[in-house]
């Protein structure tokens, strides 16, 4: 087993993708606990996971079981990202929407969240000084160092081209239309083929690509000035459209 | 002019298009990953290999095909076991460690190399529920017991597909301990 003071990398199947985590300045046993964290916090956001404190808020949502039944399954990981949500559908005048028939699907911006509080927890539970980076299938957040550059890999399986991204936030998010199966997103997006935001937190970077895919230039602009972020837009020859 | 601004600035942040190669990374040797898996347990290398009913019952169980007869696994006394194996996808290949309890359930799952032939890395809203704690009785099968919303990547989808076939597998070996 490697010691504290070299870089080790993990991977394990999280968040319908792979997660990959790469740390230096810890041992092996710290980064079984960040997964550990990690896999928590998916616990809560899974909307098809009937016991998941979110499909339990939905559930008393939908046979209005009372305030006071809704109040009680809010734990706070969820109470937090239902605000941030708000804050983004209201800023994008709804073009990120955490609802779906009637009930709370969080799947839009609880990736990104999940990287930021496991890179939270990786920071306040290290025992000395660490820095790496949690990347959950193309959400990243780098933490205490980040690189110049990153590279952006776009495209089909048949078509696939990567670029160098100059880094100017710690967290990158990837989002492509051709990923989602919903047609109504999929025909909605269809003059772009990927989105690359940065941000400050995954989270805001997560939800941010569904708006810079889907909304309106102004919207978009609106919600990158307030937020602080960068996005673009590609073809899918990886050429920048926007 | 203000968009044209915008524009110049968003290239600025674009290096050159570089030719697409395969993406390789090894996290750690199989021996690690046993002991990541079970941590302080005294584990021994060891490896069978599958009849050919055993097979045939496995591929229909876990409706998955069984590329290789031979298994490579650890084990301890108390009968937890870790399975090393290999996923392949359309366009990755992948090894994984997955470990499972005496009782079958499913411990932890590391992955220990991941390639890609070629593919592009996209985020989708997929979501995948927790591997632990499940056994060959739960199925484990996309859309029922693992849930994804509308497609999980290939690679957790093949991951998925290969933990279900080493559970059955699992339980096939538990059987001949038994007779």
């Amino acid at each position: 087993m490697s010691g504290t003071s070299s870089k080790i990398i993990r991977a394990r199947p999280h968040l319908g993708t792979v997660v990959r985590i790469e740390v230096a300045g810890a041992d092996h046993a710290f980064l079984t606990n960040a997964f550990n964290e990690l896999a928590r916090l998916e616990k809560i956001f899974n909307f098809y996971d009937p016991k998941s404190a979110l499909s339990q808020l939905n559930h008393f949502t939908l046979n209005n079981a009372g305030i006071s039944a809704i109040l009680g399954v809010r734990n706070p990981e969820l109470n937090e990202l239902l605000t941030l949500s708000e804050e983004v559908a209201s800023l994008s005048q709804g073009y990120f929407n955490p609802r779906r028939e009637g009930r709370i699907d969080l799947s839009g911006i609880a990736k990104g969240y999940i990287v930021d509080k496991t890179v939270e927890w990786m920071l306040s539970h290290a025992p000395n000084s660490i820095s790496g980076c949690v990347n959950a299938g193309g959400d990243l957040r780098f933490f205490a160092r980040r690189p110049r550059e990153v590279l952006l890999r776009l495209g089909t399986s048949s078509n696939a081209v990567s670029r160098r991204l100059k880094l100017c936030h710690e967290c990158v998010a990837t989002s492509a239309p051709y990923a989602y199966n919903d047609r109504v997103y999929y025909q909605g997006a269809r003059r772009a083929h990927a989105a690359v935001v940065q941000a400050r937190s995954a989270t805001i970077a997560d939800a941010l690509t569904k708006v810079a895919l889907f909304a309106p230039q102004e919207i978009v602009r609106r919600c990158c000035d307030k937020m602080s972020a960068i996005a673009m837009l590609f073809d899918n020859r990886g050429e920048l459209v926007a | 002019m203000r968009t044209s601004k915008i524009e110049l600035a968003l290239l600025a942040l674009l290096g050159p298009t570089v030719a697409f190669t395969a993406h390789a990374e090894v996290y750690m040797t199989p021996e690690q990953a046993v002991q990541v898996i079970f941590p302080g347990m005294k584990m021994t290398k060891t490896s069978t290999t599958l009849t050919d009913d055993e097979v045939k019952l496995i591929e229909k169980l876990s409706d998955e095909d069984v590329r290789s007869k031979k298994l490579i696994m650890w084990r301890n006394s108390s009968g937890d076991v870790v399975y090393i194996d290999q996923v392949l996808g359309k366009h990755e290949f992948i090894t994984i460690a997955a470990g499972f309890t005496s009782d079958g359930k499913i411990k932890d799952i590391e992955v220990l190399e991941y390639r890609e032939t070629y593919g592009s890395e996209v985020r989708r809203p997929a979501w995948r529920s927790q591997f632990v704690g499940k056994t060959v009785k739960n199925a484990l099968k996309l859309g029922k017991d693992v849930k994804n919303i509308s497609g999980a990547t290939l690679s957790s989808l093949h991951i998925t597909n290969g933990v279900r076939r080493l559970a059955v597998t699992n339980e096939v070996i538990s059987e001949r301990h038994k007779q």
